[in-house]
């Protein structure tokens, strides 16, 4: 009956005294856009982390692609962040020595692909995202949206099944966050990539399909699948 | 403002104290190497000194023999003035230990005594030295009672001795069994060091480079303590500053704290050094008069550390902008000029410019000053130099990396390196100085344990050392030598291990002998004839074009080519200049099979030198070997024949120690630094992390990071190191052993020493950086 | 319309009288700007006609204000159906959004899934206008922000209020 791509059950997540998830269950399905909303603390980032295989559940299990997160290794959970799933966070997080390009190439790059044809394919996705003409600065020299449109080129580069992002949108005006959002939700339809975005703004949320509540490590409410 | 100071150094959290503590290490030993440094310094030029002083004064060119030959009264020659008899042999002790016997016939009770010597001993009666004392007193040494020239009825005081293990004894004689047993004696007016260590020469250049060496690491690694969590730190003086403190009251802040380190630093400096001394006096390395202790000289010498460190932490700390608004690392790409070269070739020129004077010639005055400033000055301002163009190179190199790099490690140290080469270098800064410092001095003092008569030169000087491993002396001379001596060395030659073997004929060659026209430059001088095969057995690299029964000669102040008269019928080429021993020459080498009657006249042959493998088995099959053909003959370990050699063994030990805590230091540095940029930049290592860049990837990249500015801080120490000492040696006219094994060993360290620090920053990496984006701080 | 469902929830906890009811009202709702009586037994008489309450008792003396109502069992439908409908979202529905989160805590009901339904109904609308947005001329992408920008405010009342329920049931219930 579970016919999502992610799975998660029963997630148990503790910082030290601080509960962050209490037992989160949730499914996501292939080519879905759902966004985790929820006041600050609710254990949005954490559930994320859990999903994305950041982080290890202290209890429950994730499933991605039938794949059981838990059951995997630090390394291949590495090797699966780097080719399955994108992120794109909150300040971009880019390399801050690495040129534009240079941090969207590098996913590939890591994954054996040519320098060539991993700056060639960089140059493709930052032109795609409209980020063409910034793409050899350094991100010291970027503005608040074109770091978020560096980022989605890096998260979408290597042909992920899921993006996750994590407050894009908290470090920018409305404005940017809209042209961010825009632009990560178009690709993301055109690619047929699955997106979770953690915000705690409605505005962003109202770009996904479906919203998930969090409130104190629980899931509070949630829409029905359509 | 200065309290507030005293209590965020004191009670700032771990990091703080790791730092007081860091920084505390770091100014003890640094304090400590100081005073001891300057304790043997002072040390070895005493020494010097005391060894000159007992080898006679002015008047020690006065040739026994020759007044024999020609029958002069020994009064007419000091016009009545009271004089010494002053004769130096040696004897063997167990353990292969020499000891130098002194024999003395004063002229009568006016007569000058040599320092140490309260009164002069009778004939038949010895002084000598507590050391020697005490090992005729304990069984291993009861036999040596009577092999020693007569008995002991006194001590010879430290001012005679080189160092307080010194075996010696000093035997009284009437002058004509001294001037019979020791026909090479010496007529003594007065004691007085024949030469002395020229200050300006040798002890300023030897001060400046070894502070240079020392210091340097010294400060760097307190800069780089001091900043070890300096963010944190930063942060809450950035609070304080949005409520309206100054960034001078931050930087006071520092200094204080680097003040309270300063303190605790050198009072456990002192401590360290006093200790040192108690262990040097202990074993008897040195006698307690030799280290002074007097309290202003140690705090001055404490203090200097403290005071430099003082300034330099904050000056590290002027890197890191402190905004009301927070911490600023001043991580902006700014490209570095290629004018940071400007300095390097600044020095170069310098040195050059010393270089082409000190080829001039040694006629004197201004030149013989300037040429050893101009090069000391060409030498630290290279040091600075390589500093100042490290970044520039680095840069250069990184930026080709990143444009080209096909794997992810490279393309992120790459980056890194090319968007902040200052920060890349600034932990090798040390390496780069102590690299080329090394590299120098090791070209320069060649290490001479394995190759047996290697030529040592030491610049500022231009004395060379002939070394065997050893020495077969007959003593005293028999009538018969010269046939002992050639059934010895038939003998010797079938003895398994030993190499070569050269007969050492003592003797003057004077002008004043009238009878050898040969043409000395200046007032005297001395020769070396030898064949060729025999020459190069025991000078290293004169062997080539060597053919056995070619006749070799070197002088000091020739050229090779020019002709040496050595008497009506015979001439010679000279084949190179070998300005052996001093400059007073008392020695020849003569092959067995040449003898111009004028040599075979003057020159009895009664050491031979040998040059073996070295083992201790060789050493016992030569002794025995002697024993059986040549009794009453002494073996000893070959001893080195120039009195500057003292000194390059002292400072080849100094160097080597040196060398070890400097760059064992610049590791700290290195460590503290490399971990302290990891935990500067955990937020993007965490971000790639969890995107999924694995972590012996990131591990990689950071080793390369590290590896590279090492690896170019090394080949531009090394580089500009060793065509420095080599144009020293060249300066010196002299040919050189380098000793490759401790040139090698230097890279091997600095590996050992990269792969350590890495290991180190590693494992802060995963700790550091865990897989988790964090959040702004 | 607001008032209507307002003296439905009064009367679902017991029988009032008019003048009850208006002061009910003006302590939860009235916010400085009492209900006029007049409204009050208008609204009341346009429920009575309907069916939603009926005339409970008639005490002795003269007027409207002598008459007890009680809610019927078709009255407690329809708040209950009014109650857990989310409203239609628009801009300018506070008043109405927050009577009925006060009515749901007083009457006992879920709030909460209340608000929750709201925001629910809150993010399609603006999932709506979010799409209207996509390829649409800058003037109509203008007046669709207009719109969610309101809806925003709301959803973050609504959040706001979600987060402190607790705290408003006390004070409501007291």
């Amino acid at each position: 009956m579970n016919d999502g791509i992610i799975d998660a059950k029963g997630l148990v997540k503790d910082f030290g005294t601080t509960k962050a998830l209490r037992g989160v269950t949730l499914t996501i399905r292939g080519g879905e856009m759902v966004a985790i909303a929820g006041p600050s603390g609710a254990g949005k980032s954490t559930l994320l982390y859990c999903l994305s295989g950041i982080l290890q559940p202290d209890w429950g299990t994730v499933t991605f692609a039938g794949r059981r997160l838990e059951t995997l290794g630090e390394a291949d959970r590495a090797a699966l962040r780097r080719r399955e799933f994108g992120f794109v966070f909150q300040f971009g997080q880019l390399v801050s020595e690495l040129r534009a390009v240079d941090n969207v190439a590098l996913p590939l790059v890591i994954d054996g692909v040519r320098r060539v044809e991993a700056t060639h394919r960089a140059l493709d996705w930052l032109e795609r995202l409209g980020a063409a003409d910034v793409a050899r600065e350094t991100p010291d020299e970027l503005s608040g949206g074109e770091v978020q449109r560096v980022a989605i080129a890096r998260a979408l580069v290597t042909g992920p099944r899921v993006v996750f992002a994590d407050e894009p949108t908290g470090a920018l005006d409305s404005i940017a966050g809209d042209e961010v959002m825009t632009v990560l939700t178009e690709h993301a339809r055109a690619q047929g990539i699955t997106l979770v975005v953690v915000t705690h703004e409605p505005r962003v949320a109202a770009y996904m399909h479906r919203e998930i509540v969090v409130r104190d490590g629980t899931v509070a409410s949630r829409e029905a699948v359509r | 403002m200065t309290r507030l100071a005293v209590r965020l150094a004191l009670r700032g959290g771990r990091s703080g104290l790791v730092r007081v503590g860091l920084i505390a290490i770091a100014l003890a030993a640094g304090s400590a190497m100081l005073i001891v440094g300057s304790w043997v310094l002072t040390a070895g030029v005493a020494r010097t000194d005391r060894v000159e002083t007992r080898r006679g004064g002015p008047l020690a060119s006065v040739d026994m023999l020759l007044h024999r030959a020609q029958g002069v009264p020994l009064n007419s020659v000091t016009s009545g003035r009271p004089f010494v008899i002053w004769s130096k042999t040696s004897l063997s002790a167990p353990r292969a230990r020499t000891i130098t016997a002194f024999g003395i016939a004063p002229s009568g009770t006016d007569a000058p005594r040599p320092p140490g010597v309260r009164a002069i001993p009778k004939p038949g009666t010895a002084l000598a030295s507590p050391a020697l004392r005490a090992l005729v007193d304990s069984r291993e040494g009861a036999s040596l009672r009577a092999a020693l020239p007569a008995p002991i009825v006194g001590t010879v005081g430290n001012e005679l001795l080189r160092d307080p293990r010194e075996l010696v004894v000093v035997t009284g004689y009437d002058i004509d069994t001294l001037q019979r047993i020791d026909p090479g004696a010496y007529l003594l007016e007065s004691f007085h060091p024949r030469h002395t260590i020229n200050s300006l020469l040798f002890v300023v250049p030897i001060t400046v480079l070894a502070t240079l060496v020392l210091l340097l690491p010294l400060l760097v690694f307190v800069g780089s303590a001091a900043r070890v969590g300096a963010r944190r730190r930063e942060e809450r003086l950035a609070t304080m500053r949005l409520i309206g403190a100054t960034p001078g009251q931050a930087r006071l802040v520092a200094a204080v704290e680097t003040g309270i380190a300063g303190i605790i630093g050198m009072a456990a400096g002192i401590a360290l050094a006093l200790a040192t001394r108690a262990w040097l006096v202990a074993h008897r390395t040195y006698a307690p008069g030799e280290l002074p202790t007097s309290g202003t000289r140690l705090l001055a010498l404490a203090l200097v550390v403290p005071l430099l460190s003082a300034i330099s932490a904050p000056l590290a700390l002027r890197r890191i902008g402190m905004s009301p608004l927070g911490v600023d690392t001043r991580r902006h790409r700014r490209s570095v000029s290629p004018w940071r070269w400007w300095l390097l070739a600044l020095g170069w020129t310098l040195f050059v410019a010393g270089a082409l004077l000190a080829t001039r010639g040694d006629t004197g005055g201004w030149r013989t000053s300037a040429s050893p400033l101009l090069l000391t000055g060409g030498v630290v301002g290279v040091a600075l130099g390589l500093i100042g163009a490290g970044p520039w190179l680095v840069q250069q190199g990184a930026q080709l990396v990143e444009r080209r790099a096909a794997r992810p490690s490279s393309l992120l140290a790459a980056a890194r390196l090319s968007e902040d080469p200052r920060a890349g270098f600034r932990p090798v800064t040390v390496l780069v100085v102590t690299v080329f410092v090394a590299t120098m001095l090791l070209v320069l003092i060649p290490a001479a344990r394995r190759s047996p008569t290697a030529s040592q030169a030491w610049p500022w000087t231009q004395d060379v050392t002939a070394r065997p491993d050893l020495q077969v002396t007959w003593n005293p001379i028999r009538a018969d030598a010269a046939l002992a001596v050639a059934a010895a060395r038939d003998r010797l030659a079938r003895v398994q291990g030993v190499e070569a073997i050269a007969p050492l004929h003592a003797g003057t060659l004077s002008p004043r002998t009238g009878d050898v026209p040969i043409p000395w430059p200046g007032t005297d001088g001395h020769v070396v004839v030898a064949d060729c095969t025999t020459f190069a057995a025991l000078v290293h690299g004169s062997s080539r074009d060597c053919r056995p029964g070619v006749l070799t000669a070197v002088a000091s102040g020739y050229r090779a080519g020019d002709s040496l008269t050595l008497g009506p019928s015979l001439s010679l080429t000279v084949a190179g200049q070998l300005p052996l021993l001093d400059r007073a020459g008392v020695l020849a080498l003569v092959p067995g099979s040449f003898a111009p009657p004028q040599l075979r006249d003057l020159h009895d042959v009664s050491t031979l030198w040998l040059r073996t493998d070295g083992s201790r088995a060789t050493a016992l099959r030569v002794q025995a070997a002697i024993l059986a053909v040549a009794p009453g003959s002494t073996l000893e370990p070959g001893r080195t024949l120039q009195y500057r050699s003292i000194w390059i063994t002292t400072t080849r030990w100094l160097l080597y120690t040196v060398l070890l805590v400097v760059l064992s230091l610049a590791a700290c540095s290195l460590a503290v630094t490399v971990v302290d940029q990891i935990f500067d930049r955990r937020r993007s290592l965490a971000t790639l992390r969890a995107v999924g860049t694995p972590l012996s990837l990131l591990r990689r990249a950071t080793m390369l990071e590290v590896g590279a500015p090492l690896v170019a801080a090394t080949v531009l120490g090394a580089v500009n190191g060793s065509v420095m000492g080599f144009v020293f040696t060249r300066l010196n006219g002299n040919s050189l052993a380098v000793p490759w094994l401790d040139v090698l060993a230097l890279p091997v360290f600095i590996a050992a020493a990269w792969l350590a620090v890495s290991a180190i920053g590693l494992a802060a990496l995963g700790r550091a950086a865990p897989p988790v984006p964090l959040r702004a701080t | 319309m607001t008032v209507a469902y307002a003296l439905l929830g009064f009367l679902e906890e017991e029988t009032r009288h008019g003048y009850d009811l208006k002061q009910a009202y003006d302590a939860l709702f009235g916010a400085g700007r009492p209900v006029q009586f007049g409204q009050i037994y208008a609204t009341l008489g346009r429920l009575e006609r309907d069916g939603r309450i009926r005339l409970a008792a008639q005490e002795p003396g003269q007027g409207p204000e002598r008459k007890r109502y009680e809610i019927t069992a078709e009255g407690i439908d329809e708040l209950h159906r009014w109650l857990s409908e989310p409203e239609a979202p628009e801009p300018h529905l506070q008043r109405t959004l927050f009577a009925k989160t006060v009515l749901a805590l007083t009457t006992g009901r879920d709030a909460g899934a209340y608000l929750d339904a709201q925001r629910g109904a809150h993010l399609e609308r603006m999932r709506e206008l979010t799409a209207l947005k996509t390829g649409a001329d800058l003037a109509t992408a203008l007046l669709a922000d207009f719109a969610l920008f309101h809806l925003e405010a709301d959803l973050r009342w609504i959040e706001q209020t979600r987060g402190r329920l607790d705290s408003l049931r006390q004070e409501v219930t007291r």
